[in-house]
């Protein structure tokens, strides 16, 4: 088989499993982001050297390991951009591969209100001015460095235009998540740090309202036609530290309002949904049966199955934990009992968390997982 | 250029200006060039 007739089974497989249809088996999809760098025995020093290098590391694990598809390739962040500019907020830690990024604030409580009015003018005048000391240079350098982030940002782009078509004649193996859109309430908080913006919810709700209606736009999906892979990559931070009443004020209207707009326009979401989401379930099921993909962290997926899995495709089951700790057999068994409990339908088996230190999983436990699951469910 | 130099009342720059300025320059159709700056606001916002 090539790699061409290799990604487009697998590519098949996939979106019949996001579509709740019948597969020939269940897939696999790798969760594997800075930690494919250390699988390849790079460091992030010798593999952003050039886009057909970072492809060659990125793509070790996924022809070595027996994956249908990956959830990223690559750097999804436009590091040389960040750095023209002189912010260091991602970097790599001592061991030169796990890519960390330090939370920080652009709007401070007493500006809640001037980022509302105008978002835009308040993240440039302010934000960025404050962030980048390429920014505060004088002019012309000011312009110019502005103007060369901006390139590297369109290259950064191109890198990502030129994925998809390399997995297929390299790899066989489909990325599955395309554009990244943010909550709008994940974004602010962003803007606010997470300690300052989860308390801004009680301390000033009102005016946190307002800022969301004021994010939206900048997180609002195009009304643009949209194809139905690959997904839109939802991840979301914040909903796992709030109370339903919570959710139900600050998150889900901007959050649904979001997802609507991808799915009216043809398109499909996958929703990375961090820590736990079981008390918010029910609003999940406001959405049309085959458009969301949900990955889950610590939810049971066998009861996610039960209580949503008619209308949401699930992916997860494959406890990072248990596959850094646990024995061979004790995986295989794991993942047996998640499809002998789920079925063949609407699932796909991934990893709990993304992969991104060299120690996150033992992988001859991941191989012979992924092996299990396809013996087992063809 | 005009007021370009002029710091904001706050004594901050008019990095709004700077935009300005590079939507001159840069090379996509001009009804797309609002929206390709509002994007590369939003990332420089990460």
């Amino acid at each position: 088989m090539t790699y061409q007739e290799k990604y487009d089974r697998n590519l098949a497989t996939i979106k019949a499993a996001a579509n709740h249809e019948k597969v020939d088996y269940v897939p696999v999809v790798s969760m594997g982001q800075t930690w494919a760098i250390a699988y390849a025995g790079e460091t992030a020093d010798t593999t952003f050297t050039s886009m057909e290098k970072e492809f060659e590391v990125y793509a070790k694990h996924l022809l070595d390991i027996d994956f249908d598809a990956t959830s990223l390739f690559g750097m999804n962040r436009p590091l040389p951009m960040y750095d023209s500019l002189g912010y260091s907020a991602f970097f790599f830690s001592k061991d030169g591969i796990t890519i960390q990024h330090q939370d920080n604030k652009i709007i401070n409580e007493d500006e809640i209100e001037e980022y509302t009015q105008n978002p835009l003018k308040f993240i440039r005048n302010k934000g960025l001015y404050r962030r980048y000391p390429a920014l505060r240079q004088d002019f012309p350098a000011d312009i110019e460095a502005l103007g060369n982030a901006l390139q590297l940002m369109m290259a950064h782009g191109a890198k990502n235009q030129a994925i998809p078509g390399f997995l297929r004649d390299n790899v066989g193996v489909p990325c599955i998540c395309g554009d990244l859109m943010e909550p709008a309430l994940d974004r602010y908080i962003g803007y606010r740090n997470f300690q300052n913006g989860m308390s801004d919810l009680r301390r000033h709700p009102n005016e946190v309202l307002a800022a969301l209606e004021a994010t939206y736009p900048l997180v609002a999906p195009t009304p643009m036609p949209k194809e139905d892979f690959p997904w839109a990559f939802f991840p979301v931070v914040t909903a796992t530290y709030l109370s339903r009443k919570m959710f139900e004020k600050f998150f889900w209207p901007t959050a649904k309002r979001a997802l609507e707009g991808v799915i009216q326009t043809g398109g499909k979401v996958l929703i990375a949904m961090e820590g736990n989401w079981n008390r918010f379930y029910d609003h999940l099921k406001e959405l049309p049966k085959g458009s969301v993909i949900a990955v889950l962290e610590s939810d049971d997926m066998i009861q996610a199955k039960k209580d949503i899995g008619d209308v949401v495709a699930l992916a997860g089951g494959m406890p990072v934990q248990l596959l850094r700790e646990g024995t061979r057999q004790e995986n295989i068994d794991y993942v047996k009992h998640i499809i002998d409990e789920c079925g063949r339908e609407g699932i796909m088996m991934t990893q709990s968390q993304g992969l991104l230190s060299p120690g996150d999983v033992n992988v001859d436990n991941l191989r012979a997982t992924v092996d299990f699951i396809h013996e087992y469910t063809c | 250029m005009d007021g370009y130099e002029k710091p904001l009342e706050t004594g901050e720059k008019d990095i709004e200006k700077l935009f300005a300025m590079l939507k001159e320059q840069i090379p996509v159709p001009e009804e797309m060039k609002d929206a390709v700056l509002a994007v590369f606001t939003y990332v420089l916002s990460l």
